[in-house]
């Protein structure tokens, strides 16, 4: 568990189903993220369910953004592990040596605009750094979307190098730490 | 340095990074402990230098176990410090009133079978009394039955389950009393 100024970062429980289900069901929030389609709340479901699995795989995985103020989570935040060729997601035992390590984020949007992707990016950061000595962290972003650019740039990334994820070109975002 | 029957058990070094690299890659030894870790190959020792971090922290902290006979490391046993506020992993400064301590282990896979992890999660007990720890307890995965063989070994009883922090269900091994 990671604590910030207005966030508790943890990893998902079955629990934050419906706060999830908010952003998952949300047109403009899945704009550029995946293949921009929502998902349901069964589907969110399983995500969780997922994201459960990696964390036992990998030591890492998705957190959940709870404000300490509401106790809502307002979004999540945290690593996906990809197999560089392809761009499938992983697990780092599989991936070996093509494994990349991705930073991500998502808030719902009745959250946007507070900074919070920012606040939850940088404390993962510097976790990923101490507790599981990660030297190299990207991010794979839609070209277009300006919000995620604006966090990865707050945050040290620089552009690397255009890829193709789910047949669609995808920016790569990348730091070392 | 405690001395078993077969085993050394002393404090970490840098150089048992190499060893312990053919733990921390192998899915199968690290299913039930937090998975393998990512690439450190630009900074091999980082998980040796946190060991040492936990040493200092808290004065205890894993110990690694070599065979008397060639010297060859097998694995590890000893402390951690946990939060059970959050189970999460920490250190007794962090933790204060809700610090609890665990013994733990991890073999390096060619090593399985031996009896080697009872053989130094016994001498690590011994060591945790010796500097004070009253209750201590194994936090297993309700799926890890070689470590639940382990624990009944050394006389725990499977007591509450617990969610971990990071890797969901988790039951609360007691050792006896001393």
């Amino acid at each position: 568990m990671i604590e910030t100024e207005r966030l508790i970062l943890r990893p998902p429980r079955l629990e934050d189903v419906d706060d999830f289900a908010v952003a998952y069901a949300d047109p403009e929030v899945m704009r550029y993220l995946g293949d921009g389609s929502t998902a349901t709340r069964e589907e969110v479901a399983q995500v969780i369910e997922r994201s459960l699995e990696r964390w036992n795989a990998n030591g890492m995985g998705l957190f959940a953004m709870e404000s300490r103020e509401t106790g809502r989570v307002v979004g999540r935040s945290g690593f996906l592990v990809w197999d560089s060729e392809g761009w499938t997601v992983a697990n780092l035992a599989d991936a070996g040596d093509r494994a990349e390590i991705e930073l991500g984020w998502m808030v719902a949007r009745e959250s946007w605009g507070r900074g919070y992707a920012t606040e939850a990016a940088l404390a993962l950061r510097e976790w990923a750094v101490a507790e599981r000595g990660l030297t190299r962290l990207i991010s794979l972003i839609r070209p277009g979307n300006m919000r995620s650019i604006r966090v990865a740039e707050k945050i040290g990334e620089t552009f690397e190098r255009e890829i193709v994820m789910t047949e669609r070109p995808s920016l790569m975002y990348s730091l070392k730490a | 340095m405690l001395e078993t029957e077969r085993l050394v058990l002393r404090m970490p070094k840098l150089s048992d990074a190499v060893p312990f690299a053919a733990l921390f890659n192998d899915p199968t030894a690290m299913e039930f402990i937090g998975g393998v870790h990512p690439d450190t190959s630009g900074d091999p020792e980082f998980p040796v230098r946190q060991w040492l971090k936990r040493w200092e922290a808290n004065g205890v902290g894993p110990l690694i176990a070599e065979r008397r006979e060639d010297g060859v490391v097998v694995g590890r046993a000893g402390l951690h410090i946990w939060d059970t506020s959050t189970w999460t992993p920490t250190s007794y400064a962090n933790a204060g009133e809700h610090a609890q301590p665990e013994l733990g282990w991890a073999l390096i896979r060619e090593h399985w079978g031996n009896g080697y992890a009872t053989e130094a999660a016994r001498a690590a007990r011994d060591w945790a009394r010796s500097v004070g720890v009253e209750r201590l307890i194994s936090v297993i995965a309700p799926a890890n039955t070689r470590s639940q063989r382990v624990a009944a070994r050394l006389g725990c009883t499977p007591g509450e389950t617990v969610t971990l922090f990071d890797t969901g269900a988790a039951v609360l091994w007691e050792h006896p009393q001393p």
